[in-house]
C-alpha cells in the first residue's frame, strides 16, 4: 500500500484506532512504514494532549474586581487628562480669541499704514494755470518785465492793476517773454486757481490790447506715498 | 466613556472564567494568559460604548482577545528568523513529570507549525469547544472555510509532531549505538 492511500484511509477512519485497526492492509502498512506510523502516533499524542489541556484550568486566581478597578482607574485618568486638555484648550481659546482679533486688526492696520507710507506712487498734480498772450508790442513786453508795470504799460490804471493783483493775492506773478518778432508772446504763470485765471482773462479782454492764445493747466509729476500725499492735502 | 460600565462588567463576569482559560491556553501559560486577558478586558472596557449589539458581546470580546494576542505575537521579521520552533528533543522531560506540562510542551511544538490565525482557530475549536458555526461568525468566514482550515491545521500539526517523533527516536537510536560502541571498547581491551 502506498503512503498516500494509507493516509487517505486514515482520514476516512478519522484517525481513530478503533476504526482503522479493522483494516488489515492498513495495519500491515503501518507496521512497515515508519513515516505513516509516526503520523498515527502524533495524532494519538495530539488527541491525548488536547484532552488533558481541555480539562486544565489556569493556575491561581485572577479577580475580576482587580481588573475592573484598574480599567476604571485608567479610564478616570484618561477622562481627567481629556478634561484637562479640553479645559485648557477652552481657556486658551477664550483668552486668545479677543487678543487674536485685536492682533489681527493691529497687524492689518500696520500693514496698511506701512503700505500707504512706504510704497511710492506716481502722481500728476495740477499746480496752477498759465495764460499765453500774443500780440504784445515788443517794446512794451521787453521793457516791462513785471506784471504790474506791464499791465500799466498796456493801459490799465495803476490802482486797478494793484487791486487785481491784490485780489489774486500775488504780487509776484511770474511773467516770461517768449518769441518776439514785431510783437511778443507772453506767458503768465503761477495762477493757482481758475478764479485767478478768470480775473486775469477779464482784465486782458478789458484792455483790448492783445489776444489770448492759450490757457493751459500746469502739472507737476511727483512720486510720493499715499500717506504723505493725504497728509499734505489735509494740511494745505 | 464608562457610561455603560455596569452592564459591561456584568457581561464580562459571565465570560470571565472561560475567557481567562482561553487566554492561558492560547499563550501556553497562566502568567502570559492573565496578562493577555487583562489587557484585552481593559481594551474592551474602553471600546464598549461602540458595541451596538450586546448579544454579540462574547464574539466581540474574543475578537479583542485574539487581536491583542496577534499584536503580541507578531514580531519583527528578524525575531521570526532568530526564534527557532521548540523541539521535543530539546526538552528534558524528566524535570516536568506531570502529564499536563508534557502535553503543553508537545502541543506548543505542534502549534508552532501554524500561523497565528490558525492557532487561534485550533485553540477555540479543540480546546474551548467552539462550534464551527461560532467560529465562522467570529471570523466572518464560511463554515466550509473553517472546516478546511481546521483540517489543514491538523495535518500540519500531525506532520510536525511526527517528524519530531522520528528525529527523537533516531537520536535515541544513535545515542544507543554510541553507548554500545563505547561500552564494548573497554571490554575488547
Amino acid at each position: 500500500m502506498l503512503c498516500h492511500r494509507a493516509r487517505r484511509r486514515l482520514n476516512e477512519c478519522d484517525w481513530l484506532h478503533s476504526n482503522y485497526s479493522l483494516d488489515d492492509e492498513l495495519m500491515e502498512h503501518l507496521g512497515k512504514c515508519p513515516k505513516c506510523y509516526s503520523l498515527v502516533q502524533a495524532e494519538e499524542a495530539l488527541r491525548g494532549d488536547l484532552g488533558i489541556l481541555r480539562e486544565a484550568q489556569p493556575d491561581g486566581d485572577l479577580s475580576l474586581d482587580a481588573i475592573r478597578e484598574k480599567a476604571e482607574g485608567l479610564a478616570r485618568g484618561a477622562d481627567r487628562v481629556e478634561q484637562d486638555v479640553r479645559s485648557f484648550a477652552h481657556r486658551l481659546a477664550v483668552a486668545l480669541m479677543p487678543n487674536t482679533r485685536y492682533k489681527f486688526a493691529v497687524v492689518a492696520i500696520a500693514v496698511l499704514v506701512g503700505f500707504l507710507a512706504v510704497v511710492p506712487f506716481n502722481f500728476k498734480e495740477k499746480i496752477g494755470y498759465e495764460i499765453a498772450i500774443g500780440g504784445v508790442e515788443k517794446s512794451i513786453a521787453l521793457d516791462n518785465q513785471k506784471i504790474t508795470s506791464l499791465l500799466g504799460a498796456l493801459g490799465m490804471e495803476k490802482g486797478k492793476a494793484s487791486t487785481l493783483l491784490d485780489s489774486l493775492g500775488m504780487s509776484d506773478i511770474h511773467l516770461s517773454v517768449g518769441e518776439c518778432s514785431e510783437t511778443c508772446r507772453l506767458t503768465i504763470s503761477d495762477l493757482k486757481t481758475e478764479r485767478d485765471v478768470r480775473l486775469m482773462v477779464k482784465a486782458i479782454i478789458e484792455l483790448g490790447c492783445c489776444q489770448i492764445d492759450n490757457i493751459a493747466p500746469i502739472f507737476r509729476s511727483e512720486s510720493t506715498s499715499l500717506l504723505r500725499l493725504a497728509a499734505r492735502k489735509l494740511l494745505s | 466613556m464608562g457610561k455603560n460600565s455596569s452592564p459591561f462588567w456584568q457581561l464580562v463576569a459571565r465570560e470571565h472564567e472561560n475567557a481567562r482559560a482561553y487566554c492561558s491556553r492560547l499563550t501556553g501559560n497562566s502568567g502570559d494568559g492573565d496578562d493577555l486577558y487583562q489587557d484585552a478586558v481593559i481594551k474592551a472596557f474602553k471600546g464598549f460604548d461602540g458595541l451596538r449589539q450586546v448579544d454579540s458581546f462574547r464574539p466581540w470580546l474574543y475578537q479583542i482577545i485574539n487581536n491583542t494576542y496577534k499584536g503580541r505575537v507578531r514580531n519583527p521579521w528578524w525575531k521570526h528568523v532568530l526564534s527557532r520552533p521548540t523541539e521535543i528533543a530539546d526538552h528534558d522531560w524528566s524535570h516536568d513529570p506531570t502529564d499536563l506540562y508534557e502535553a503543553r510542551r508537545r502541543l506548543d511544538s505542534a502549534l508552532s507549525a501554524l500561523g497565528v490565525d490558525d492557532r487561534i482557530i485550533v485553540t477555540l475549536a479543540e480546546l474551548e469547544g467552539w462550534r464551527i458555526s461560532e467560529l465562522a461568525e467570529l471570523t466572518s468566514k464560511t463554515e466550509g472555510f473553517i472546516k478546511m482550515r481546521l483540517y489543514r491545521a491538523r495535518t500540519k500539526m500531525r506532520k510536525r509532531l511526527g517528524s519530531l517523533h522520528r528525529r527523537t527516536s533516531k537520536r535515541t537510536r544513535d545515542k544507543g549505538t554510541v553507548n554500545i560502541c563505547c561500552a564494548t571498547e573497554p571490554e575488547e581491551d
